[in-house]
């Protein structure tokens, strides 16, 4: 039985009318500019529709959406403004509204009221800071997102900002599903070559979100409905902080080295007094990074290295389930723009490996979120394909793609895509994401193995 | 013995307090740099001070080219032009020809320091430059091209609020908005250190190049190192806004399309790329009619062309360059680059594909501002030939402030990666 309409909804698809009624009547080039083009206004409505394209094999989660049903329908807003008050002075907000159908076209009874509640109308500004500058000190003040790194696709300094997996798991652009947190953020330029950086997050905790139980994405055990989070207070105990300096040597090479004390983003479930819940121990994450352009080559090699001191591993023989080992973490990529024949522009190939290793495990120990794992290493091998067309539609660029990762126990995703930029405004974009697996929960691919999907993503930019 | 509500409210309180204290510094420190910053920003550099476009250039049309008499001045026009105005129907009007460019007495009295001194290495590099023209009598095409490298251009350079509009086969067009801003190492006149801020890698300059519109490109900035070594190719970072990171990009992409235009990142300005990485040589020294001085600064165009009567051609004394890229696989098989023999910068340029057929014709509106003697483009005009489009560049309209900006006192520390990745969001 779907329910019915509510105003919520009714409310949201108004304004959604009305933005598309004002983009059009703006004309060609729709620019909200102010104060003498110190204020900026723009933003983009979207939407991404998936429709399911495997039968479900059973017990991981997903189960409720069969092959050619629709996974994810959602709409959503996004206006962001700037401001800026004088050179050195900037105001920065991204505000997002969001409208999931996919609550109305299935059941009542396949949801809890709380995930409906949770996931169905999005209404939050994803950033609100401000900028300043002074000489060669930069301060970012707000709620923000903060990358570090250099990979691509995984994450290994990208430690920060935890994600928001619960519409669409990792396959969205990550700017899109990235969590802001309020933070300070500075960056003080000893000179072109050198920079430090302290980055602090006083208050606020927030872990990854997963999706809720009854999603398309659900993973079993997580996400509303299923083991609750661990409560953690707004309090400076309860912040996260670090440095990193970057520096270039010579000509070319280009190092950064930070530490980062955090809570892990990631879940681990936790024996406590009140039964299970999902806890986020604290760790330490030191860590560097680099980049380099080989000529001979041709060739960008980029790297990752990270030691993460007391990262939790599920242990039931722990009074909590928490054992604290210390972690390696590395990544190697290579970026190789070539001329093919088949375009004028460059086409972009791109490799990475990235391996993980739990340290001094136990034979109690269980590694990468599968209670049955005891094998302490990961692999994962990544390969990227992206090249342009730029005139091949009059008025439009045609980009195809192709993203490939492989885990090496035997799980991968594959991506190919193909996007269109039409005019100033529109892009269409259609996709395929394939996984391949076991029925376990190893791994980012293994519990998703079975849900293949094809999807729509089409949006209208305005500003 | 402490009561468990007693040690909350405590930590509730230092919590509060802390928030507190840190409130106050970011008011205060909000305040500072508010106060220090009010007030118009001028830079330090002695030739700053300019406000709006160069005065207008008047006269009457002495000619017109079109298809009926294009024959007759063939061997004036570019092979580009010939095509246009005999394919896209395109009319030009010729004005009398004024020779009024002249660069400042410092630029000047060091070309005239430092003759002779210059020389070109094995490699192709530039050595022992210091300041000036470094080759007033160019011999080869390198020394040509070194004398657009280092013609004079500022210690920094900088122009805003610039409008792509990108034309397709049909005649829509579609939009990009940008900036360039540019900081030399070398040939130093105005602003500290003169002549050479000298590094230990030996840069030659930095530019950052930027987007500001459509929404998707929005606060994409690409930062290029460009190195005097003739083997150490230049190094580029870009701080891609979707990603939120600073990625290193390979000199190779150079030969991409500019944000979707119909110029190559090596086109930008008429010849960004690192003149070491070409073959060049004199093929000719002539007089061309080509795009000199304005008639207007809203030069109106339509269907992939400017009006006609918004743009003026004079007879120009020009060295015509060719240049072919190292690389076996670059996008364009040669350039011919059409140089303007008083400033040096390139009036025109002819493109040819990897076949050898003339793919693209290149043409630059410059009009010289004797006020800070900058050659001021109203505009960059970038035609696909073979397949009928263009992009064409226009200089936005601003009243109250310079346009293109030379020796504003642009600081080494902003052309970095970390800085380029605070522009954006």
């Amino acid at each position: 039985m779907r329910r019915k309409g509510n105003p919520v909804f009714a409310t949201f698809v108004t304004r959604i009318i009305a933005v598309l009624f004002l983009s059009f009547w703006a004309g060609e080039s729709l620019a909200y500019t102010l104060l003498d083009g110190n204020f900026e206004l723009k933003g983009f409505i979207r939407n991404i529709t998936s429709v399911r394209t495997e039968e479900p094999n059973g017990g991981l989660g997903g189960d409720q959406f069969k092959k050619y049903d629709v996974g994810l329908t959602r709409t959503s807003l996004q206006v962001e403004g700037s401001y800026a008050i004088n050179p050195d002075f900037r105001a920065y907000g991204r505000w997002r509204g969001s409208y999931d159908g996919t609550f109305d076209l299935k059941d009542s009874q396949t949801f809890p009221q709380a995930v409906e509640d949770e996931n169905k109308v999005e209404n939050e500004f994803r950033e609100l800071y401000v900028d300043l500058r002074k000489g060669p000190l930069f301060l970012r003040l707000g709620k923000q997102q903060i990358v570090w790194g250099e990979s691509d696709g995984l994450r290994l300094a990208d430690i920060i900002n935890p994600l928001d997996l619960r519409a669409h798991y990792l396959l969205e652009s990550w700017e899109d599903i990235r969590i802001g947190l309020p933070a300070i953020r500075s960056i003080y330029t000893v000179n072109p070559k050198l920079d430090l950086e302290l980055v602090w997050v006083p208050v606020s905790f927030e872990p990854t979100k997963w999706a809720g139980q009854g999603m398309y994405w659900e993973i079993p055990g997580l996400g509303t409905g299923g083991v609750p989070e661990e409560e953690i207070s707004t309090s400076l105990r309860n912040g996260s902080v670090g440095g990193k300096v970057r520096t270039i040597i010579g000509s070319g090479l280009e190092v950064s080295v930070y530490d980062y004390y955090h809570r892990d983003e990631m879940p681990h479930f936790k024996l406590g007094p009140t039964g299970l819940s999902l806890a986020h121990p604290y760790m330490n994450s030191i860590g560097g990074t680099f980049n380099t352009n080989v000529e001979l080559l041709k060739t960008i090699f980029r790297g990752e290295a990270v030691y993460n001191i007391g990262e939790g591993q599920l242990d039931f023989t722990k009074p909590d389930f928490i054992s604290k080992k210390n972690t390696i973490a590395l990544m190697l990529g290579a970026d190789r723009p070539t001329y093919l024949p088949i375009n004028s522009e460059s086409s972009l190939l791109s490799f990475q490996v990235f391996y993980k290793k739990v340290l001094n495990t136990d034979e109690t120990t269980r590694t990468f979120g599968d209670p049955n794992n005891t094998v302490p290493e990961m692999t994962v091998l990544t390969g990227y394909f992206n090249t342009s067309y730029p005139h091949m539609i009059p008025n439009g660029t045609l980009t195809p793609s192709l993203f490939v990762a492989y885990d090496v126990v035997g799980a991968w995703w594959v991506q190919p895509k193909v996007s269109v930029k039409y005019g100033d405004n529109w892009t269409v974009g259609l996709a395929y994401n394939g996984f391949a697996g076991k029925n376990n929960t190893r791994g980012f691919f293994n519990p998703v193995n079975d849900r293949d999907e094809v999807y729509v993503d089409l949006k209208y930019s305005f500003q | 013995m402490q009561i468990r509500g007693d040690k909350t409210a405590r930590e509730k309180s230092r919590n509060r307090f802390g928030l507190l204290i840190a409130a106050a510094v970011t008011v205060t420190f909000v305040l500072a740099c508010a106060n220090a910053n009010a007030g118009e920003y001028t830079g330090v550099g002695p030739l700053n001070k300019i406000k709006g476009p160069p005065p207008l250039l008047g006269g009457a049309v002495k000619f017109r080219v079109d298809k009926s008499n294009v024959e007759t001045h063939k061997d004036k026009l570019t092979a580009g032009l010939y095509k246009q105005i005999k394919e896209w129907d395109r009319v030009i009007n010729v004005y009398d020809t004024v020779r009024d460019y002249k660069p400042p007495v410092e630029y000047q009295e060091a070309t005239e320091k430092y003759k002779g001194s210059a020389r070109i290495n094995k490699k192709g590099g530039l050595e022992n430059y210091t300041a000036g023209l470094p080759f007033p009598d160019p011999k080869t095409g390198i020394e040509a091209m070194y004398n657009y490298e280092y013609k004079y251009n500022g210690d920094d350079f900088s122009f805003t609020d610039t409008d792509f509009f990108i034309y397709s086969t049909t005649g829509k067009s579609r939009l990009l908005k940008g900036g360039y801003n540019r900081f030399a190492y070398q040939g130093r006149l105005f602003l500290d250190p003169k002549p050479t801020l000298q590094t230990s890698d030996n840069v030659e300059l930095k530019e950052v190049q930027w987007l500001t519109y459509p929404e998707d490109v929005a606060g994409l900035a690409l930062l290029t190192v460009r190195y005097q070594d003739p083997d150490k190719g230049d190094d580029g970072w870009m701080y891609i806004p979707s990603i939120r990171r600073v990625r290193r990009i390979s000199v190779a992409q150079r030969g991409d399309s500019f944000g979707g235009t119909d110029l190559t990142w090596d086109d930008y300005r008429g010849f960004s790329g690192k003149v070491s990485d070409y073959t060049w040589k004199i093929i000719d020294k002539k007089e061309l009619i080509a795009q000199y001085h304005a008639v207007t600064w809203k030069m109106r165009h339509k269907n992939r062309v400017p009006f006609s009567e918004d743009v003026r051609y004079e007879l120009r004394p020009v060295i015509v360059v060719e240049g072919v890229n190292k690389l076996k696989d670059y996008v364009y098989s040669k350039r011919i680059i059409y140089l303007d023999a008083d400033s040096w910068y390139i009036s025109a340029e002819d493109l040819y594909d990897r076949r050898g057929t003339l793919w693209k014709y290149l043409e630059i509106p410059w009009s010289f501002d004797p006020r800070n003697h900058n050659m001021f483009a109203y505009g960059y005009c970038m035609y696909d030939l073979i397949g009928k489009r263009s992009t064409i560049i226009s200089i936005r309209e601003k009243q109250d402030g310079p346009l293109q900006v030379l020796n504003t006192g642009l600081k080494v520390d902003d052309f970095s990666p970390s800085v380029i990745q605070t522009w954006g969001r």
